[in-house]
This record gives structure tokens, sequence and C-alpha cells, in this order.
């Protein structure tokens, strides 16, 4: 029992003792890969708490995908939530619509050493929830389209250019799917699709077609230009077969598929560059994604968010200004960590230029004018949930046509309901 | 006097020895356990205050066409693994309740899948299945063209995750084996004397006398049955295209990725009632095929 009793006590305090030797503690929850703790350990939080002697930040760190999520709400279930929490454009939505996270609008046009013209438009687009903004920034990337030249010159095939159309795409894909032995099984596939919430809407938008209105309270993915948008992107796979079918990847990940000079495109993130450049034997550049009736792509971003409950809002704020602001973007850039949110920084020449990035790598920075956050209503968990209809298209064994109804349908209801 | 002394200072010892699993069970099990109940009639998302809903919860199972595909996972799963995984573990205890050199080397090497982390061996197993580079197609191939794709085919996916389980049937083969020593020699020689040949015995002197134990491993592996899901969540994730969707997963989801904790604790109390009626019916049922001597 006294042990019990020694336990609680040395947790409670430890928990809420906001202060350490007269300085406040901010805690900060945030992603534990080992290249982010690094960042954070020896170039984020050093350089803060040098600005900042008065104030402490604790890093709670915590790993995996489904378990970040949960671990957070744990957290704020017991009431001892975090100060400032970073997110990404997946988890965000949900936590902002909850109520959980401070409006930091009004902080920002109230601030004079921030202004929010120096963030990229579409990523502020997509973090407002109902037009407000709860978190700032930190870094983004577009989806573009990445290629193996090695594979393009094997094949004689011109590199895919600015003004690349879906035809385009698929001649190529077709030129670049090899099957040597002919037991129809390709060694070689043009592409990899995948099927994700995030990489999928941009086939859909190119083709004129919307996920939802521009409210968030109906779905439109019935309508004809999106129903052939996803029956493009899914049957590249399913039955053009320039793309692995499901169990045709040799259970490897589409980046390593694409690593491992299996597929000669893909559609991925500046986030990749990190492990490709370590990784990837071939030489290999970057392209805006093919268009079809208009050019579309999607971006996702990580951000950093004042949990309202906090005590200590000022000082957080002093934090995820930081976090968003000059030193960290170059830090985020010497951690290969994408594209700062930072506009001063970013567009700054040549300061994203390093000794392997690719050739065209400014085809990122362009996509910026047309890309935008893939649709992530309040209700995102219930969201999420209909995605897994979409599997069905994927797989290729139900109509195109009626997955998009059924989806929609479910979706419509889900959009009806409060989040 | 004396001896209501003694038998009470037994009983205090008595629950001292208990006393780590009660507090255990009060401190960390009871508590959740009630909540969860209270939770079952109420909308929770952890951050909110929770909503008191009624039945709203219990209404919507009836409603859920994934819980219904859930369900139905599950009892797939259970009908086929449950009898395939007791054979193999009964036909292992009677191979090695032979009387050969080195048993205790095989004992162990048979017991060994059983005790090997389930994260581990699930990564190995999903090299196994890999469609193009897995041991099993590379094997298949040498009969058909176009051997099953596994973990990525709707149709075969359960029955790879049924498969896989048959890697745990260590436990169950264990018990067995205990319960085949406890046979008393006497009855094989006596049913020998009579003429009985080997398959008679195993029909007429293994089995009846084995039934109590059969019995314990098959409520046992009926229960684990319905509560799989490292497999279906490391593996398959519920895919593709719901054919692995197991019911413990899907409350996992519903509690964990989709935040609904209520509709979630309502899931866990019918899983509870479920077991109970499956266990209930199997004590009902035992009366007429086991025997305890």
């Amino acid at each position: 029992m006294l042990v019990l009793a020694a336990l609680c006590a040395y947790g409670g305090c430890a928990r809420h003792l906001a202060q350490d030797e007269g300085r406040i503690v901010i805690e900060w929850y945030a992603p534990a890969t080992p290249e982010f703790l690094k960042l954070y350990r020896e170039e984020f939080i050093p350089e803060f708490e040098r600005q900042h002697p008065d104030i402490k930040i604790r890093l709670n760190a915590s790993l995996g995908d489904t378990g970040y999520d949960a671990k957070l709400l744990t957290l704020i279930a017991g009431d001892i939530p975090p100060d400032v929490v970073h997110f990404t454009q997946v988890d965000y939505p949900y936590f902002a619509a909850k109520g959980l996270l401070l409006d930091v609008e009004f902080l920002a046009e109230s601030d004079p050493s921030l202004s929010l013209q120096d963030y990229f438009a579409p990523v502020l687009d997509g973090m407002r929830v109902k037009g407000r903004l709860y978190g700032l920034p930190s870094d983004f990337s577009t989806i573009v389209l990445f290629y193996n030249r090695d594979l393009f010159d094997h094949a004689n095939l011109a590199y895919p250019s600015a003004n690349w159309t879906w035809d385009d795409f698929v001649r190529a894909a077709r030129r670049l799917t090899v099957d040597e032995n002919g037991d129809g099984n390709p060694e070689q596939f043009g592409f990899v699709t995948q099927n994700s919430y995030n990489r999928w809407p941009a086939w859909v938008w190119a083709n004129g077609g919307s996920i939802l209105d521009r409210s968030e309270s109906r779905c439109l993915m019935d309508k004809p230009a999106a129903v052939e948008g996803l029956r493009f992107y899914t049957e590249l796979a399913t039955r053009m077969h320039v793309a692995p079918a499901s169990g045709q990847g040799a259970g490897q990940s589409a980046d390593d598929l694409f690593a491992s000079g299996r597929v000669a495109m893909i559609c991925n993130s500046r986030y990749a560059y990190k492990s490709m450049f370590n990784m990837i034997p071939f030489k290999w550049d970057v392209a805006p994604p093919p268009r079809q009736v208009r050019r579309a792509t999607t971006l996702i971003w990580g951000c950093n968010a004042i949990v309202r409950t906090t005590r200590h809002p000022k000082q957080s704020w002093e934090f995820l200004k930081f976090l968003s602001g000059r030193e960290a973007a170059f830090a985020n850039i010497k951690a290969g960590n994408a594209i700062p949110a930072y506009k001063p920084v970013a567009l700054a020449p040549g300061a994203l230029k390093g000794p392997q990035t690719p050739e065209h790598d400014s085809a990122f920075l362009e996509a910026v004018a047309y890309a935008r956050t893939a649709p992530t209503p309040v209700q995102f968990a219930d969201y999420s949930e209909a995605l897994t209809i979409l599997d069905d298209a994927f797989l290729g064994i139900r109509p195109v046509e009626d997955v998009c109804k059924e989806f929609t349908r479910t979706v419509n209801q889900v959009l009806r309901e409060r989040p | 006097m004396k001896t209501t002394s003694l038998s009470r200072r037994e009983a205090l010892a008595g629950w001292l020895f208990v006393s780590p699993w009660v507090l255990g069970f009060v401190i960390f099990a009871a508590g959740p356990i009630l909540f969860s109940l209270g939770l079952s009639f109420a909308h929770w998302d952890a951050i909110t205050r929770p909503e008191f809903a009624g039945l709203d919860n219990y209404r919507r199972l009836a409603r859920d066409p994934l819980l219904i595909k859930s369900l139905i996972n599950t009892a797939y799963y259970a009908v086929v693994s449950v009898p395939m995984g007791l054979c193999l573990a009964l036909g292992l205890a009677l191979l090695l309740n032979q009387k050969l050199r080195a048993m205790g080397l095989f004992r162990t090497l048979f017991y060994l899948p059983s005790v090997t982390s389930g994260v581990a061996t699930m990564m190995l197993w999903m090299w196994l299945f890999n469609p193009e580079l897995g041991l099993i197609n590379r094997f298949l191939r040498l009969f058909t063209k176009h051997p099953p794709l596994w973990l990525s085919d709707v149709h075969w996916a359960m029955p790879a995750l049924i498969l896989m389980s048959l890697w745990g049937a260590g436990g169950a083969m264990l018990i067995f084996l205990a319960g085949l020593q406890n046979i008393p020699e006497e009855l094989y020689e006596a049913s020998t004397l009579d003429g009985a040949g080997s398959l008679q015995q195993f029909r007429h002197v293994t089995i009846p006398l084995l039934s109590p134990v059969i019995f314990f491993n098959f409520v046992m592996a009926v229960i684990a049955s319905f509560q799989v899901f490292t497999a279906a969540f490391i593996m398959t994730n519920g895919g593709p295209s719901h054919a692995t969707l197991l019911y413990v997963l899907y409350l996992f989801q519903n509690a964990f990725v989709y935040f609904r904790l209520g509709y979630a604790s309502a899931m866990a109390w019918l899983l509870f009632v479920i077991i109970l009626f499956l266990t209930l019916l199997n004590f009902r049922l035992s009366k007429r095929w086991v025997h305890y001597g």
C-alpha cells in the first residue's frame, strides 16, 4: 500500500509540477521517429530554450500511427494533456473540430511578430476548420511524379514533361511494364497506385471531379467526372495492368517498389527524399503529375497546435511561433524534412537545394499553385471508416460506379452527423 | 478453540496468497469493467464529456453492416480453426507420447512456436505468405501456375490466418500430452488382452478417458478464437475489403481509430454475452460426451 501511495504521489507530482527551477514547463507531444527526435533534441529545443530562458520544453515523444492519437487521447482523458501537440493533416482536423485546440487565428492577427502572409496559402486553407485556424504549419510537401531515369533511358522514352496528359502517362507506363518471361506477372511496372486518401483525390480533381462540396456537407463522388477519375486511377492496376495489382507487389510498400526499380513511376512527397537519398542506386528525377482536364495534386503537412486547456497559453504560443519560424525552417531543411511552411526561407533562391536534390526539384514548389489538402471533414474518424469502402474499387472486385455510389451514400450520412 | 484460530489463520494465509490476483483484479480490471458497462450507454470520444445515450449504442449494433460482417468472419475463423487446431494438437500429443529416444527434444521443438513472440512470428508468416517470393507459393508453383495470393486475396486471406493459427497448437498439445500420460497403462493392457487393435484402443480407451481434457481445450479454444486480434491487426488490418475484419479488431478500431468508446464498450459487452452463451452451451452439451472417470 505504501509503495502504491508513493508511486501515485510521485506520478502526480512529476506530472503536475509545471515549474522547473523557476522556469515554466511546456510539455510538447510529438512523434518519436529517430530522425525527428534528433531534430527536436539537438536543434529545436536547445535553441528555443536559449532564446527563452524562462521556459523549459519537456518532450513527450510517442511512436506509432494508431498509438500516437490513442496515447494523446489517453493523456487528455486522464486530465494531464500536453500543452503543445504536433499533428499532421490526418489527425489535426479531428482534434480541431472537437474543440480541443486553441483558436490561434486571433493570436496570429494581433501578434506583430508574425504574419500569416508568410505561410503557404494552400497549407493554411487545409488547416482552417470552419474558417478558423487552430495551429501553425511547420513543414509540408506537394505530391508530384517521381520517375526512374534509368528505366526511361532503357526504354528509349522521353522523360515526363510538364504538359503530360493521362494519355501520355499511360503510353509511357505501358512501355515501362515488362513481362520478360511471359508468365502474366510483369517483373517491372510503369507505375504504382496507392489506396491512400491523400493520393487518389488528385486524380478525381484532375478529371474535373470533386470529392466533397465546398462546405463539406455533401459528397460528390457519384458524379461522372469523379467516378471516371477514380476509375482511371484504380484501373491502372486492375484493368490496364501497368501498375501492380493487389498481391503483385511482392509485399513491398509502394516506396520500396520504386526504390528497388520494380516500378518506373510513383506519386510521392518530398518527405520521401530522406530515405531515397541513401537507398537508391539509379538516377531519378521528379516532374509535375500528369494532367487531364486540369492540373491537380494533393498536399500533406505537419503543424503544431496548442491544447485549449493549457495553463500557459502565452509561452505555448511563443513555442508555436518558434516551431514555424525562421530558425526551425532552416533546421527542417537541414534534416531533410520536406519544405518549410515558412515562405521567406522556403522561397529563398537555392534554399532547398542539397547535394542530392534532383534536377527538377522545383516541381514541388510549382505544384503549390494547384495543390490542395485531401478532404478531411470534421467527422474525419467516420469519414476514414467510409474510405475502406473504396477497397473494392482498388481490388477491382466491384464496378467503380457501385463503389462510388455506396461511398457517396455513406459519406453523406457521416456528414449529416455532428463531429 | 485452537482449531478455529488455526482455520482462521489458514483462511488468512489463503487470502494472502491470492491477494496479488485479487488486488490486481480489483485495481486494474474490476473498475474498467464497470466503467465500460456504464460507457456502453453513452457516447464518448475521450475528449469531451461522456454523454448519456440510452440504448443508442446497442441499437447501432443491430444496424451496423460491418459488425455483422465481423461476426460472420469471426464465426468462420472459429468454426474452421478450432477443430483443425485441436486435431493437430491431439495428433502431435499422440506422437510425442511415444517412448522414443530424445523425446524431450521433440516435445520442446513442437512447443517452441507457442512461446515465441506473436508479432515476430507474424512478420515471419507474412514472408511465408508473400505471393511472389514466399516459401509457400514457391512450393505451390511446382503444381500450379497461379497459386493463391493469400493475404492479398479476398477469398484466401482468412484461410491464411487460419493456417497460421495452427502454429500455436503447442499449448493445447502440452495439455493433451499431460492428459494422455494420466491414462492408466493397465487399461491398454486389458484391452490388448481382449483383442483390441490400436484404432479400437484409441476409440474406446483414449478418447473417453481424455474427454475432460478435450473438453477443457475445446472451451478454451472457442473462447480464444473469438478474441483473436493480433494476427489480423498486424498482417491484414482487416483487409482486403474487410475479409479479415475480426470482431475484436473492429472493436479496437472503433475505440482507438474512430474514437467511439461508447460503441466499442457495447461491442465488448456483446462479445461477453456471446462467449458466455457459447461456453454455457458447451458445458450443457458436454454432459453427452465427457466422462469423468
